[in-house]
């Protein structure tokens, strides 16, 4: 069946849409106060405003990755294609946090520590392996196998790669003396007035935006599964049709996964 | 303002970076719509949605 | 098995998963094992990477003349008074702090940014005894002990403390002259 959609509402609903205009208000609010109205720090001058984005990005790497981690288990728990579809999209979006995260990291590290990568630093190379890992679970999805088989096999991956969120996350306390990175400035009171206020609307805007992507990514991994077992009950249907020596306009060509 | 260069790269690439992943996932969203029955999309909820999609 | 009457196989086909399919998951959960193998050997053998000032001082025979990463707090800013440019070669002469115990630098080019007095730092290079390079210098607020750092190297370790007021608490906790 073909149905007609609009260019960008086909996976879209009242709550992505609600999720959606409120984005479509902060991102604007966000940048305004990171730039303008939120003051520059007294050492680092305004390279401070590259931490409004940088340190939302990370905070939420670590959310969707814990996210993929509880639909991993609730996968082998309960078989449930709703949690690999969930754990498979938080997954996705967790990558593209955490490689933002390396990237202004990077950028705010070069002003700030005079250095844009150090090898030898354990915060900097813990979530270089996160981040590694999680592109590990999503090549792995991609390897050709029977549903059941590729979410069993993501869920293990997906729960293993999670061990290292703690690492990561704590490292800057563990190893104090081998990391520039400083350590968390809100749970020491380091923050106040505007810019805590600015470094919250930061975490706020991009919660909402991981929320909004994640629906929206769950949608496409459902469509994507619908669509592959469409294909199957059409491969079906056409063998059917040659058993009993019917033309339905094959090609002759078998469908992927027909065997599966 | 000091470090623009470094601000205004690190704000581009994430706002950019984020924009481009969500123009892409919302057009996966809407090829893969056009080859699934709306009844398969569970998201789609009443009548007055299901009515708005298919009209386009 | 065939129907007899179209002349189709209609025997169930067997999985044909390709080799590749097969060895590809493997290869992935190999990988992502020898990624947490490697990790876990990086955080055990990768840890106290900067030696603090004080422990530089009571190490320093046995460290030699090995290029390793000192932190410590620079004792004063880096004013031009400091830089001394002999032949090609650009010198900033300061000294830091850590736990009380003094280390007079000789570094190589000019400081970063946000180099300053009180902000932690982390210096690589190694230890050298005898004159330095500017003749007769005399280290305000320095070890001044015939040792001194020798650095090319100057990277900022930032505290996380972002409130107008961090100046004076710093003062207060004593981490400033």
């Amino acid at each position: 069946m073909i149905t007609t959609v609009g260019p960008f509402n086909a996976t879209s609903s009242r709550s992505t849409r609600f999720l959606g205009l409120c984005l479509l208000l902060g991102i604007p609010a966000l940048i305004l106060f990171a730039f303008i109205f939120s003051p520059e720090d007294d050492s680092m001058e305004d390279a401070v405003r590259l931490l409004y984005i940088h340190v939302p990005v990370a905070i939420f790497s670590y959310i969707a990755f814990g996210v993929t981690a509880v639909g991993s288990i609730c996968y082998l728990w309960k078989r449930s294609r709703w949690w690999d579809t969930t754990a498979h999209a938080s997954a996705e979006i967790g990558v593209m946090f955490c490689g933002l995260t390396l990237v202004t990291g990077s950028i705010w590290g070069r002003p700030t520590w005079n250095t844009w990568w150090e090898w030898g630093d354990v915060r900097l190379v813990t979530t270089l392996v996160m981040f590694l890992m999680f592109i590990g679970y999503l090549a792995l999805r991609q390897v050709p196998a029977s549903p059941e088989a590729r979410a069993k096999r993501a869920a293990i991956v997906g729960i293993i790669g999670t061990i290292n969120i703690p690492i990561v996350n704590r490292s800057v306390e563990w190893w104090e003396n081998s990391t520039l990175h400083q350590q968390s400035s809100l749970t020491d009171g380091n923050l106040e007035n505007l810019t805590l206020f600015t470094w919250f609307l930061g975490t706020l805007v991009i919660g909402i935006t991981y929320l909004w992507l994640l629906i929206h990514r769950f949608r496409v991994g459902w469509l994507e599964t619908e669509e592959e077992r469409l294909g199957y009950g059409a491969a079906i249907e056409e063998r059917q049709a040659e058993a009993h020596g019917l033309d339905v306009g094959s090609t002759g060509i078998p469908e992927e996964g027909e065997n599966e | 303002m000091s470090h623009l260069g470094y601000l205004l790269a690190g704000w581009s690439i994430s706002i950019g970076t984020l924009a481009v992943y969500a123009f892409f996932l919302l057009r996966r969203g809407k090829r893969l719509t056009e080859k699934v029955p709306p009844g398969r999309r569970r998201w789609i909820s009443s009548t007055e949605e299901q009515s708005r999609i298919t009209d386009g | 098995m065939d129907n007899g009457e179209t002349g189709i196989d209609l025997t169930p086909r067997t999985n044909q998963q390709s080799a590749t399919s097969k060895w590809i998951p493997a290869l992935v959960v190999l990988v992502i094992a020898l990624a947490v193998v490697g990790l876990i050997w990086f955080l055990a053998t990768n840890s106290q990477s900067f030696l603090e000032a004080d422990k530089a001082v009571i190490e320093r025979e046995e460290l030699g003349d090995k290029r390793f990463q000192l932190l410590g707090s620079p004792t004063t800013n880096a004013g031009s008074e400091q830089t001394f440019v002999i032949g090609e070669d650009e010198y900033t002469l300061f000294s830091i702090v850590f736990d009380g115990v003094y280390v007079d630098v000789v570094s190589q080019g000019a400081p970063p940014d946000l180099f300053d007095q009180g902000i932690p730092v982390v210096l690589e290079g190694n230890w050298e005894e005898g004159p330095i390079p500017v003749n007769g210098y005399f280290f305000p607020n320095g070890a001044n002990d015939g040792w001194w750092f020798a650095t090319d190297r100057i990277l900022v370790k930032h505290d996380n403390d972002y409130r107008e007021d961090r100046v004076d608490d710093a003062e207060n906790r004593g981490q400033l002259e």
